[in-house]
């Protein structure tokens, strides 16, 4: 709400944390491992007082982003800097003091609650261990947090298993508010409850946020949820934004297709809701190996048809998925590699282009030459041939070049070459495509 | 009436209510009194000045539930408790059959003066030599006309003592060193548990016997009591370390344990109250049915000869200096030592599974067993 231009409260630049799979000393040594790009150079800013939704799909790096954050992981590069305190470089004395500014709400509250303590103990430990306050007063803070957060005093004496999964999410919230943060991040903190407690949860934090004037980066991958709390959202797609903006910029005018396909899969109450849902192709690519340029390109809907063809976005999109199948194909796996059932009798270029949704024939003439030169060789089994001559022929900008999360318009940065102005032609062509195309029935003014 | 005409426009169905207080009614985890309409203040101090009288006696009340719930659970243990009546039994008996003295240059003073028992265990020619068991002898005779029945009972003090004494010392080197090698991982695990490899490469009783004529020359443990003690410990703290690193590192990927270093926990206080007691309940079973493998290996020693001076009412010696007697047909001098020892370990075993079941239900013991060896 309070979007002022001041300093941030927490801002994270370039910020990655990579893992490796090497595991142990020979592995290590034969360099065996992989590197896991699970959070791979974000920039983020969370101002005081403002909900930034995070969303994503699962694996996307949206936990190990709001864990490193807090610094509870150590950043393999970048930097996260709290006011004017950067936390990457931090003392581990300095670090645990700023742990009363920046607070962590978990998942799964049956699992971050400590069986063996007693409610009043687990709350109360933050308040002894920064002496926030005297010992005397203790006992008497927690169970006014307690009802802060929507509980009675008296459950300061039970133990978490005495409690049904909404309340010990409350739990959960109180031990973080104990020591009076000024951030909290909320990893999902509703996905693990019932729907009607959910909205308990979201409306105590909302409480919070105005009693309190807390800022929360509210990790989730239930859209609705987001919308419902969220000032601003950012969309993470495998450990990157691909857009920030306000939660209005974002879910009304949606702008990177990957948004668009997220949004699409929101359900809707009306029974006369005909909208189509946008089914992305293939799964999530590896964070061990990811996509080059743009690292939605190949499953993106709308990817953008190399400028030297006159293509349909369609046509285009079915060519790119023949070639990522090519690319994941094993060489020695031959044509079953591509299609289920390569039937001998028929023309198997033909079989091909009806298994990839491909027209029987492209409008341009070079690239139906080009099309056709590849679906031969591969006809023949010469796979690597066909995808050689796929990749050369049609090489898109979104697999050669990265985009930028400064692209579109201001305070609304979207990481897509469709709001780049170096691909101007192309985003004349998304809004013709768009008129025809009813499936982007929000409508889209880049 | 209505629009029934298929539409791609989103939201002309708004779902509203979630922000009324009507609302609270369906909330089912939110607790009856719970109060959503009107702002709270952030210190709440409503109602706490009223609710704190009640609150002390229940925490009061709470503190005991869980060790109560045990308790409990093992008074229901048939088994366990007829274990733990032989042990308090023979605890009693041990500690009451001769009075126990301590002496300084000019006083003697009777800390407890119960004598259950007529004869001096270490006074010889009290009878006839190797008479079988009478009125006047219980347990018979040995070979020194030595009264059996007092031995027996006053061997009780060595084999319990080093018994307990052994496995609690065990306990607080092997816990400690299990702890820190499993939370912080990395050198400081490979160290500890490469030295636990290097003691586990040894079969215990052989390395107990080796360390005993090593420790022998130190004056300061003295009477053999505690030279069998620190060699039962040295042997003993490995088996804990290595079965609560293995918990530890389960349990310090738990969120609680995440979620208390978020609040800037430091680590030893992190160890001290997540890890450790979410992760030692495994380990206490072990100790206790540890305490009969340790009555064992002191009785083993003293049966060697090892350890503890000869002559002394320990029931492993007793067992050994009656080889010779059994041999020439004296049956009760070796039978009743045996049995002293046979009903201690039994009870302890059954105490041992008593309290395992007691602190987790769902755990199976022979599963810990499996996981020690």
């Amino acid at each position: 709400m309070t979007a002022s231009d001041d300093e941030p409260l927490l801002r994270a630049t370039d910020l990655e944390k990579h893992y490796t799979t090497a595991d142990g000393f020979l592995d290590r040594l034969l360099g065996r491992g992989q590197t896991v790009r699970a959070v791979d150079g974000v920039d983020l800013e969370i101002r005081e007082g403002e909900t930034l939704g995070l969303v994503g799909e699962s694996g996307c790096g949206k936990t190990t982003l709001g864990r490193t954050l807090l610094g509870l992981l150590d950043p393999t590069g970048g930097t996260v800097t709290y006011r004017d305190t950067e936390l990457t470089n931090c003392a581990r004395a300095e670090l645990r003091e700023l742990r009363t500014e920046i607070q962590y709400v978990f998942q799964n509250p049956m699992a971050s609650l400590n069986p063996q303590l007693t409610v009043g103990e687990i709350v109360g430990e933050a308040l002894s261990v920064h002496d926030i306050v005297p010992p005397e007063r203790r006992d008497e803070r927690v169970r006014d947090l307690l009802e802060t957060v929507g509980l009675r005093a008296g459950h300061a004496s039970r133990y978490p298993h005495e409690f049904s999964g909404g309340q010990r999410q409350r739990i959960g919230i109180a031990r973080a508010l104990a020591v009076e943060p000024s951030l909290i991040v909320c990893d999902e903190p509703v996905s693990a409850l019932d729907v009607s407690v959910q909205a308990g949860i979201l409306n105590l934090l909302s409480d919070l946020q105005e009693q309190l004037g807390l800022s929360y980066l509210f990790i989730a991958h239930d859209l609705s949820v987001v919308e419902h709390v969220s000032d601003r959202v950012a969309v993470m797609y495998l450990g990157k934004l691909v857009e920030t903006g306000t939660t209005a910029e974002v879910f009304d005018s949606p702008s990177h297709p990957y948004t668009e396909a997220l949004l699409s899969a929101i359900p809707e109450p009306d029974p006369c809701w005909a909208g189509d849902r946008i089914v992305l192709e293939g799964t999530v690519p590896s964070p061990t190996d990811p996509p080059s340029g743009c690292r939605f390109h190949t499953r993106c809907p709308r990817v953008i048809p190399p400028a030297e063809y006159d293509l349909e976005e369609d046509a285009f999109r079915a060519i790119m998925t023949l070639r990522t199948r090519l690319a994941d194909a094993d060489p020695d796996a031959g044509l079953e590699a591509l299609c289920s059932r390569p039937d001998r009798s028929e023309d198997l270029t033909a079989t091909l282009r009806e298994a990839y949704d491909i027209p029987r024939r492209l409008q341009d003439p070079d690239a139906e030459a080009a099309l056709s030169d590849a679906l031969e060789s591969a006809a023949a089994g010469d796979l690597d041939a066909a995808r050689e001559r796929l990749a050369s022929a049609f090489e898109t900008p979104c697999e050669t070049s990265e985009p930028a999360l400064s692209a579109g318009p201001d305070h609304h940065p979207i990481a897509c070459h469709r709001f780049d102005d170096r691909y101007e032609l192309d985003d004349a062509e998304t809004d013709a495509s768009i008129e025809h195309d009813d499936r982007f029935a929000r409508g889209s003014q880049p | 009436m209505s629009d029934r005409r298929p539409t791609t426009e989103r939201g002309r169905i708004r779902i509203v209510g979630f922000d009324d207080a009507d609302s609270s009614q369906r909330d089912s985890d939110g607790s009856p009194e719970r109060t959503d309409a009107g702002p709270q203040s952030p210190t709440g101090a409503t109602g706490a000045t009223g609710a704190a009288e009640p609150v002390e006696t229940e925490l009061e009340g709470t503190e005991r539930h869980r060790l109560a719930d045990a308790w409990h659970r093992f008074r229901r243990n048939r088994a366990a408790m007829v274990g733990l009546a032989v042990i308090v039994v023979m605890a009693v008996l041990a500690v009451f059959a001769r009075p126990i003295e301590v002496s300084t240059a000019e006083y003697t003073i009777a800390i407890q003066p119960v004598s259950l028992v007529p004869h001096d265990p270490h006074q010889p020619a009290v009878g006839p030599a190797n008479a079988p068991p009478s009125l006047e002898h219980p347990f018979g005779t040995d070979w020194a006309g030595r009264d059996q029945f007092a031995r027996v009972l006053v061997g009780g003090r060595y084999t319990l003592g080093i018994g307990l004494v052994a496995v609690l010392l065990a306990l607080c080197v092997g816990i400690p060193l299990g702890a820190i090698a499993g939370y912080f991982g990395g050198w400081v695990d490979e160290v500890v548990m490469r030295i636990v490899d290097v003691l586990y490469a040894f079969p215990f009783l052989v390395l107990a016997i080796a360390i005993v004529p090593i420790l022998e020359p130190i004056p300061v443990l003295g009477e053999g009591f505690w030279t069998v003690v620190v060699a039962l410990v040295v042997t003993g703290w490995i088996g804990y370390a290595r079965l609560l690193r293995g918990e530890i590192l389960s349990v310090r990927e738990r969120e609680y344990v995440t979620a208390a270093s978020a609040l800037g926990v430091p680590d030893r206080t992190i160890i001290r109250r997540h890890v450790v007691p979410n992760a030692v309940a495994p380990v206490v079973v072990q100790a206790t049915l540890n305490v009969g493998t340790v009555v064992l290996a002191a009785a083993a020693l003293g049966f060697l000869g090892l350890g503890l001076e000869p002559g002394s009412a320990e029931w492993g010696a007793m067992l050994s200096r009656g080889r010779d007697s059994l041999a020439q047909g004296h049956w009760h001098i070796t039978a009743f030592p045996g049995l002293a020892i046979f009903l201690f370990v039994l009870a302890i075993n059954l105490v041992g599974d008593g309290i395992n079941d007691a602190l987790d239900p769902h755990r199976d013991v022979s599963d810990d067993r499996r996981r020690m060896r």
